[in-house]
């Protein structure tokens, strides 16, 4: 075997020209690689297969000369296996001697495979740094090299600028508009929930109905001033009790106000307030108010300052006080029961509590002849019967919205409530009874225009559903 | 110590103020009034405690853009604005002013609208389908009409049949209700009392 000095292809022993690129080829023998046994010419200063300097590894490794290589025509690979012959000492002689199966002597070479578009191109400075120096080459016998630890990637091929398929673009352009598109606006509904709409359409039309029947029936009667509608009734017994309470006190005995509501509720319960408190200053009693819940101190100041004006006497401003808002809860109610001042220190206005002439003689709120609970709801009174009225026997009266009225029958009926007036139509009741009519007369007719059209309404739309029924029924 | 510390405080406080409100002694009733004044003055203490809390909220509401934060805005005006008015002038006429015409029309207009929807809602679920369904409309409508029939006029009859609703059916389904409430409340008492319950834990 002759290597080709020019393009390193090898020919058959005796050729005398390359049958690759045609040069002449020198007879010497050619000389091993003392690291890879690849075949090299004589003069050669490289190996041509690993790159091995071969003057200096001559030097470095082996002093003697380099061994001749008779090469066989069955594969470069056999050079090597003739190597391990070389004299004792050589380089081959320290590699094992394992041998190559046929199937891997045949495998291409990974340099070979690397084709141009593997991206297997010049590596960078750092990732050359990294690379094995010498673990490429032709097997010789050799132990297989140790991998490196950290492989060299192959350089990432850049991606073309290619457009991309048409099914791709169809799909982003739809999504473009999907997430472009409003959807509650454009969706059409699907035939359920035309369905469910067509359904709750006459809902909404009943509401709306509902809203127009109940804001004329009571508009009518305030700009009427009571109009057609009138204030007289019948006098609901508790109302009754509570002005029979109020009448049996002495002038110039102290009640007490609690305004345990809302501003909310405050149109069902001031008419409350304003007629209760109103004849008791009309009978010469004094009024102290009160309040555990955190609006009910101004609504009380409302009333008072309402009330105040209305009757524009002299001395008001000291027969009627506002003591406050009073934080607690039924400790509060529990702690005024036993002891105002310590509960309080001075009234709404900051006046200390020994100026007000109405607390003179007077503890807690258990030592008062009456205590009149405006309440939002059946456990605002509760609280005020638990507190004040079982423990200290102080008579209590109600005053709650009408639709509280028919839960504190039972504490009214026991004994435990002296009277109960509910809403604008005790109210007005209350007034009636005591001869001084205000705003609970005033509001009446707009309140019962309201409950009748309320009841109409009820009673109207019950039969519609009934012959909306009757004429479904007859239809099937 | 830190479970039995709380529940002792409670057991102890609990039983003073509960003696306090059955017997007459001195020096239980000088307890009670001494725990009922502390009881005063830690609800002022929540109630500021509550008023910093919505304050934190709404302000990390605005702070985070969460959705609704324009409201919170409102809010932490609107409470400024109150708090200020307060603080500047308690009892003052600007405070009655801010109750009258600020709070109290709107809070009223929020309670009216209660009667468009019990009124709409009644339409709805008080039908004649069922007896259950006609038991309410009929009853609903008595008391409803009874409670405001005038003197004199046709209705005036609705009157006592309405009284009569009020003060034997329904008194009779109120004090069942009520005597339940009042033995669940006695319950919940005494199991807070025994060490049962311990809702301060």
């Amino acid at each position: 075997m002759i290597f080709c000095q020019a393009c390193g292809t090898t020919n058959r022993e005796g050729s005398r020209f390359c049958n690759q690129c045609g040069a002449r080829l020198s007879e010497t023998a050619d000389i091993a690689c003392p690291r890879c046994g690849a075949p090299n010419a004589p003069d050669a200063q490289h190996c041509q297969k690993c790159g091995l300097d071969l003057a200096r590894g001559r030097d470095d490794v082996w002093e003697g000369p380099l061994p001749r290589v008779d090469v066989p025509e069955e594969g470069a690979s056999e050079a090597g296996r003739r190597a391990l012959g070389t004299p004792e000492g050589g380089p081959a002689s320290r590699a094992r001697p394992y041998g190559l199966p046929p199937w891997l002597d045949s495998a291409e070479r990974p340099e070979e495979e690397a084709s141009p578009e593997s991206g297997a191109g010049p590596l960078p400075a750092d990732e050359e740094a990294l690379a094995p120096e010498a673990a490429e080459g032709e097997w010789s016998g050799e132990a297989i090299p140790i991998e490196p630890v950290v492989g060299v990637p192959y350089r990432a091929r850049e991606r073309s600028e290619q457009p991309p398929p048409p099914e791709q673009r169809e799909a982003a352009d739809l999504f473009a508009i999907v997430s472009d598109e409003d959807v509650l606006a454009s969706r059409r509904p699907s035939p359920s929930e035309q369905k469910h709409e067509a359904e709750r359409r006459p809902e909404m039309w009943l509401r709306l109905l509902v809203a127009l029947v109940l804001l004329v029936s009571t508009m009518v009667p305030v700009l009427l001033r009571g109009g057609p509608i009138s204030a007289e009734g019948s006098i609901p017994p508790p109302v009754a009790a509570a002005a029979r309470a109020v009448e049996e006190l002495p002038p110039g005995a102290t009640a007490l106000v609690a305004f345990e509501y809302d501003a909310g509720l405050a149109g069902d319960l001031q008419p409350v307030a304003e007629a209760l408190i109103g004849e008791m200053l009309g009978r010469g009693l004094y009024v102290l108010a009160v309040s555990t819940q955190p609006e009910g101190a101004a609504l009380a100041e409302i009333a008072l300052d309402r009330i105040r004006r209305a009757r524009a006497e002299p001395g008001m401003d000291a027969r009627v006080v506002n003591l406050g808002y009073v934080t607690g809860g039924q400790a509060a109610i529990r702690a005024l029961a036993g002891d105002i001042r310590a509960a309080i220190s001075s009234d709404w206005e900051g006046r200390g509590l020994a100026d007000i002439p109405a607390l003179s003689g007077i503890g807690g709120a258990g030592d008062l002849p009456l205590v009149v609970v405006l309440g939002r709801d059946v456990l605002a009174v509760q609280a005020w019967i638990e507190q004040v009225g079982a423990p200290y026997g102080a008579p209590l009266v109600a005053g709650v919205p009408a639709l509280v009225e028919p839960a504190l029958v039972p504490y009214q009926t026991s004994g435990q409530l002296e009277g109960v007036v509910g809403g604008v139509a005790g109210a007005a009741a209350f007034e009636r009874l005591t001869g001084r009519p205000g705003i609970g007369v005033r509001s009446l007719g707009a309140v019962r225009a309201g409950a009748w059209a309320a009841g109409l309404l009820i009673v109207t739309v019950n039969i519609g559903f009934a012959l909306g029924r009757l004429l479904r029924r007859r239809g099937r | 110590m830190r479970r039995i510390l709380p529940a002792l405080v409670a057991l102890l406080v609990g039983s003073v103020v509960l003696l306090d409100y059955f017997l007459e002694n001195p020096v239980l009733n000088a307890a009670g009034r001494f725990l009922l004044e502390g009881a005063i003055v830690l609800a002022a203490f929540a109630l500021l405690l509550g008023l910093w809390n919505l304050l934190l909220v709404h302000e990390r509401q605005i702070r985070r853009r969460e959705p609704g934060w324009p409201a919170s805005v409102v809010i932490l005006l609107s409470t400024g604005a109150s708090l200020a008015l307060g603080l500047a002038g308690w009892g003052s006429e600007a405070l009655t002013w801010f109750y009258r015409f600020v709070l109290f029309p709107l809070e009223a207009s929020a309670g009216a609208l209660l009667a468009f929807v019990a009124v709409s809602a009644a339409a709805r679920a008080w039908r004649l389908s069922s007896l259950e369904g006609g038991v309410m409309l009929a009853v609903g409508a008595i008391v409803l009409v009874g409670t405001l029939a005038p003197q004199g006029a046709a209705l005036t009859a609705l009157g006592p049949l309405r009284d009569w609703i009020v003060s034997v059916p329904a008194m009779a389904a109120v004090r069942g209700l009520l005597l339940g409430v009042a033995l669940g409340i006695m319950a919940t008492g005494l199991r807070v009392l025994l060490w049962i319950d311990r809702p301060y834990e």
